[in-house]
């Protein structure tokens, strides 16, 4: 029964009591537990205005066991890894990385949205280097922009041209050489686990 | 041999009974050489276990003791003084420390259990040839050195003095005094620093128990307990304190301007200067590195101009020894360099202050004689202030300063006060602990400060369009309401944190103390003696002993004046047991123990061909003796031969 | 001297001149640069992204091939570099990651023992040329041009090669040793959102303006920047604003190896900078070198 009163509250049993520790388990996220939600990472993320949720929210959110708020939102894919929080922070706490463990978590656990489809360029990018040993920028741009943002494709083909004219983009692919050794390492790699704690 | 041992197994509630058989220990100890009785006891430390050991001895006969239970450093001095009570010398007793070094420390009971057997036939297998050991008590002096002239030297040297003994104060500087000098208010009470702080300096000028040394350091350190040989450097002033009656002439004409290190080089002073118009001696010194005289061999005027010919451009470091029989260390703190933290701009953007400057600019005597202007000559309108630089940072110190909170409430209610600017605080924390405190947090908050609870990011000052009126900005996350904020400000202020002086390590060298991680001097116990040292006769008190304000130096001072007062009064006081003996016979007279003893407590002695340990200065530490190539040294009670028994024991 | 050369995807597309102009430059340094066989890509933001295991391994591959050539590995790239000394670190702090990832290595054929040096260009050009080696092969020097050093936000953390984390100065000291002014702005490590250049054009094009407009205040004659992909992100929001309002007053962006180019006595290349900036061509002091867009 959904009360209209208690609609806003939220009871433990909800939530994901080891969200938390398996956070402060994993290598990156050794120190997460001394955070003191100063918010230095908030006012010096240069990206905080889009954030759905500030660093130090996003921290208070785990620290609440708020899995699926957490691995949802868009904070985590948006944050363009400069490093400035991990600078700043007094405690020390490897923000950005614990930002690349939340989009790994976040695609096991399937609970990154559709409206992040920053993951999808991500997609492209992993699809493309396995196959070719090298990211094609080329097709990573067009198969990306023509899904998401064919606008943006329209408006940027004369400039496009231009650069493949003069050779800096390549119409096709390098592959590299030891492509099938590479392809082997590759999915054993991509086999593996990573270890959740 | 026939000795006749008691042993004693301590269950110490369930710390070591919880995880070691102790009953089976107890048994098995029985069949140990020369044991005699052999029990377990819920509390051995406690009167009825004290007594136990009391009445075996009686009814036993017993020579030797072995308790296995905690540490030595709990409780040795309760067996010791219950054996003494029993008739036997103290040193007979040894300890098998079966708790912090066994079953606090060992997962499986079994391997603890073996662990603790093991121990308690080793303290068995060293106490059959423990030696008795005379306890010499030497006479101590009964003067007293204070080292540092604060508030927290100033209150030592009071008390001390009060109480009847001479007291040597040491201060580095020219006048006593310290950072409480200056102050310009005092939380919660805003009392005038300098009119509660003056008439403490005045009466150590004037204390007839009190040798004033400013302007002077120690150097080196010598002796033994109750009886250090101090050497002070007394620095040469050039002005003869004795003619000087600190008229100022040759401070108005001398030519030389140069910064003002008391008003943190906001404003200059001459190169003949006192530190403050309530300085204490209020004498002047010469600045040798930009008196024109030393620098260009030309001016000279104080000289020529002084009516009492105090002037002296010859005068010398004088090089003092005295002797005291115990020594306060009260030498005080630097601030945290904000520079360290460069996205605040200290140093580089105008308008914003480390707290020391503020303090020295909303005081009357200070570099803007009391108005609280921004680096436009004009009032503030928006006053920031910053909680938390350089503290709770693992980057700079990771411990909390104490006195940061209470300091920028202060600066936060002056501010409202003077110029009735909007005042920000930028907060993580508010720690409001002592006594009116959280009432002095409430009376500001009524007064309209905004707290806003986050840690600046940054400070900037934009150009262009992104700023305006040239303010500074200052980017901060308001973690209660949710948004990040960007608040232009017309001044800042840092809440910079304190940390141990530069030298503290070296300053603790000389002293025989030690110093924990961050550089501040470790007491004896956190606990229940903040004020002591390893040393018995070596004290410490304020904030060179970790941060705190000024009521608690205070306090922290008394009761290390209480303790050395004490230590006085007994007028003898025991020296170390433990020391090192020659064995002449076996000397080779290679001196290798002369070169290696830390305490220079050995010298050689001609005649005998041998070296001589001096008891008093002996330590016990026992380098001599492992250092010594024909095994001539042995330190009581640690011989090789207990040692070695000790070590058959466990093996077995 | 010689050195390995890992250019790292960008540097054979979208940052083909930085290329161009480090080869150049590097000819000029008596350096022998000897680009490593066969590289593949380093996995950069996106990899790591999605699974840490191919992150490692792909950039770890690197590493495994450059091992048996004994040299030092420079990299233009600040992204690329932090991809290959995190593989670096793993394999000092944490063995059995290590040992992970050499079994994914193995199935490719390699092994990685953990010894190749890994540099960023900025990072060589300081510590292992030096600045009076630089300085003695210039022939065209800045004299006293004002040249902003946009660091960007990946060559200075959270690896920086030594330079100071806070307030880097390699860079500075660069512009100064080529004869110029380094000119001072907050923002110079700011990140410029080139990792969301395609997701988030518009986003990144804003911190790219704030960036220049901190710039154009501070008052610059030139822009320097050792990250290719730093270079083409300003290059590409200054030309969005140029293009709706009056004549573009940012100066021109030149990547690292462009701009110590312009110092040295190379083929003329003014072509560059009379197509964007003819006012600054006109100026002989950076008439010459500089590489093509």
């Amino acid at each position: 029964m959904n009360s209209t009163l208690e609609k806003k509250i939220v009871v433990d049993e909800s939530l994901d009591n080891h969200f938390l520790r398996t956070i402060a388990n994993t290598p990156e996220g050794e120190r997460i537990l001394s955070c003191l939600q100063c918010g230095t990472c908030s006012a010096t993320c240069p990206l905080s205005g889009i954030l759905e949720y500030t660093p130090r929210h996003l921290f208070a959110l785990i620290r609440a066991g708020q899995k699926s708020t957490v691995l949802s939102s868009n904070t985590i894919w948006i944050c363009s890894s400069c490093y400035q929080c991990i600078v700043d922070c007094p405690a020390q706490i490897k923000i950005t990385d614990i930002m690349y463990r939340l989009k790994r978590m976040s695609m096991d656990t399937r609970l990154a949205t559709r409206k992040v489809d920053i993951r999808r360029f991500y997609h492209l990018f992993e699809k493309s280097v396995v196959k070719y040993g090298r990211s094609h920028e080329l097709g990573l741009i067009t198969r990306y922009l023509l899904l998401r943002h064919p606008l943006q494709m329209l408006k940027q083909l004369p400039l496009g041209i231009k650069m493949i004219l003069n050779g800096y983009l390549k119409i096709f692919p390098h592959k590299i050489r030891d492509l099938t050794s590479f392809r082997r390492m590759a999915h054993s790699a991509l086999k593996s686990k990573e270890e959740t704690p | 041999m026939s000795n006749r041992i008691g042993v004693y197994v301590c269950h110490c509630g369930s710390n070591i009974a919880g995880k070691i058989d102790v009953q089976a220990v107890a048994n098995s100890a029985k069949l140990l050489p020369e044991v005699k009785v052999s029990r377990d006891y819920v509390f051995m430390c406690s009167e009825p276990g004290q007594q136990l050991i009391l009445d075996d001895i009686r009814k036993y006969d017993l020579n030797r003791i072995v308790v296995a239970a905690c540490s030595p450093l709990m409780h040795e001095k309760t067996f010791r003084d219950v054996v003494v009570q029993g008739g036997l010398n103290p040193y007979l007793v040894n300890i098998a420390n079966i708790r912090e070094h066994c079953s606090w420390v060992t997962e499986d009971p079994d391997r603890a259990t073996e662990k603790a057997r093991a121990l308690i036939a080793a303290a068995v297998a060293k106490v059959r040839f423990l030696k008795p050991l005379k306890q010499t008590r030497v006479i101590v002096n009964q003067s007293i050195l204070v080292v540092g002239g604060g508030i927290s030297g100033i209150q030592a040297a009071l008390q001390c003095a009060d109480s009847g003994f001479k007291v040597y104060l040491v201060e580095r500087e020219q006048s006593i005094g310290g950072h409480m000098a200056m102050l310009d208010k005092t939380f919660p009470t805003l009392d005038c620093s300098a009119c509660i702080l003056t008439p403490k300096m005045v009466s150590v000028g004037k204390h007839p128990n009190i040798h004033l040394m400013t302007y002077s350091e120690v150097e080196k350190v010598s002796g033994f307990v109750g009886n250090f040989k101090i050497r002070v450097r007394r620095k040469a002033t050039y002005v003869d304190f004795d003619k000087c009656t600190g008229c100022g002439i040759c401070q108005d004409k001398c030519p030389v301007k140069t910064g003002n290190a008391f008003e943190l080089n906001k404003t200059h002073r001459k190169a003949i200067y006192t530190l403050f118009p309530q300085a204490v001696p209020n004498k002047p010194v010469i600045d040798p590195e930009h008196c024109i005289h030393f620098t260009q061999n030309k001016c000279g005027a104080c000289q020529k101009l002084c009516p009492k010919q105090a002037i002296d451009f010859a005068q010398q470091d004088v090089l003092e020894d005295i002797q005291v029989g115990a020594i306060i260390v009260t030498t005080g703190h630097q601030v945290f360099d904000s520079r360290k933290m460069p996205a605040y701009g200290y140093g580089k953007l105008s308008d914003v202050y480390n707290a020391l400057e503020f303090e020295r600019m909303v005081n009357s005597g200070g570099f803007t004689q009391g108005k609280i202007i921004t680096s436009g000559g004009k009032a503030p309108e928006r006053v920031g202030i910053i909680h938390c630089v350089g503290s709770r940072d693992q980057r700079h110190n990771d411990y909390c300063s104490q006195i940061c909170c209470m300091y920028a409430l202060k600066f936060a209610h002056l501010v409202r006060d003077h110029t009735g600017a909007h005042v920000y605080n930028f907060y993580i924390d508010i720690r409001c602990v002592g006594k009116g405190y959280e009432e002095f947090y409430d009376r500001v908050l009524s007064e309209g400060v905004f707290f806003i609870r986050g840690k600046v990011a940054s400070i900037t000052r934009p150009t262009g369009k992104t700023g305006s009126n040239g303010q500074l900005n200052v980017l901060v996350e308001d973690t209660l309401a949710g948004i990040v904020r960007r608040i232009p400000l017309d001044m800042v202020i840092l809440a910079n944190g304190i940390e141990a002086k530069p030298d503290s390590r070296e300053v603790a060298r000389i002293f025989g103390i030690s110093t924990n991680k961050n550089g501040f001097f470790l007491e004896q116990h956190p606990k229940l003696n903040p004020f002591g040292t390893h040393d018995p006769c070596v004290f410490i008190a304020g904030t060179c002993a970790g941060p705190k304000d000024i009521p608690h130096s205070v306090a922290q001072a008394s009761a290390a004046a209480a303790a050395a007062i004490t230590l006085l009064e007994k007028a003898t006081i025991p020296i170390e047991s433990y020391t090192a003996r020659v064995m002449e016979e076996l000397c080779a007279g290679c001196q290798t123990c002369i070169r290696t003893c830390p305490y220079d407590a050995i010298k050689y002695d001609p005649d005998k061909k041998a070296p001589h340990i001096d008891e008093g200065l002996c330590r016990g530490c026992g380098t001599c003796a492992s250092a010594c190539p024909s095994g001539a040294i042995e330190t009581h009670n640690f011989t090789d031969r207990q040692i070695m028994e000790e070590i058959q024991a466990i093996l077995s | 001297m010689k050195c390995l050369y890992y250019p790292g995807c960008s540097q054979k597309s979208t940052s083909l001149s930085y290329e161009r102009s480090f080869l150049a430059i590097a000819r000029f340094l008596n350096i022998e640069v000897e680009e490593l066989e066969d590289w593949n890509c380093c996995g950069t933001t996106a990899i790591i992204s999605l699974n840490k295991h191919l992150a490692c391994s792909v950039a770890a591959r690197n590493l495994a091939l450059a091992e048996s050539r004994n040299l030092p590995l420079v990299t233009p790239c600040p992204s690329c570099y932090i991809s290959l000394h995190r593989v670096n670190l793993i394999f000092q702090k944490d063995p059995e990651l290590a040992a992970q990832i050499n079994r994914h290595l193995g199935r490719g054929g390699l092994v990685y023992m953990g010894t190749v040096k890994v540099y960023h260009l900025l990072e060589y050009l300081m510590k292992m040329v030096s600045l009076e080696k630089i300085r003695s092969r210039i022939c065209y020097p800045l004299r006293n041009r004002r040249v902003a050093p946009y660091y960007g936000c990946q060559i200075t953390r959270p690896y920086s090669g030594g330079d100071d984390l806070n307030n880097p100065r390699y860079l500075d000291q660069l512009i100064e040793a080529l004869g110029g002014e380094p000119v001072d702005f907050a923002l110079k490590s700011q990140c410029c959102g080139g990792a969301l250049m395609i997701t988030r054009q518009n986003v990144a094009a804003e911190m790219c303006h704030k960036i220049l407009d901190d710039i154009r205040f501070a008052g610059a004659d030139l822009i320097v920047t050792p990250c290719g992909l730093c270079q083409y992100n300003l290059q590409s929001a200054a030309g969005r604003r140029r293009s709706r309002s009056a004549p573009d007053k940012n100066p021109p962006i030149l990547n690292l190896a462009q701009l110590i180019e312009l110092t040295f006595d190379l083929r003329n290349q003014d072509a560059y900078l009379k197509k964007i900036h003819p006012r600054l061509h006109k100026d002989k002091n950076i008439s010459q070198g500089g590489s093509h867009v």
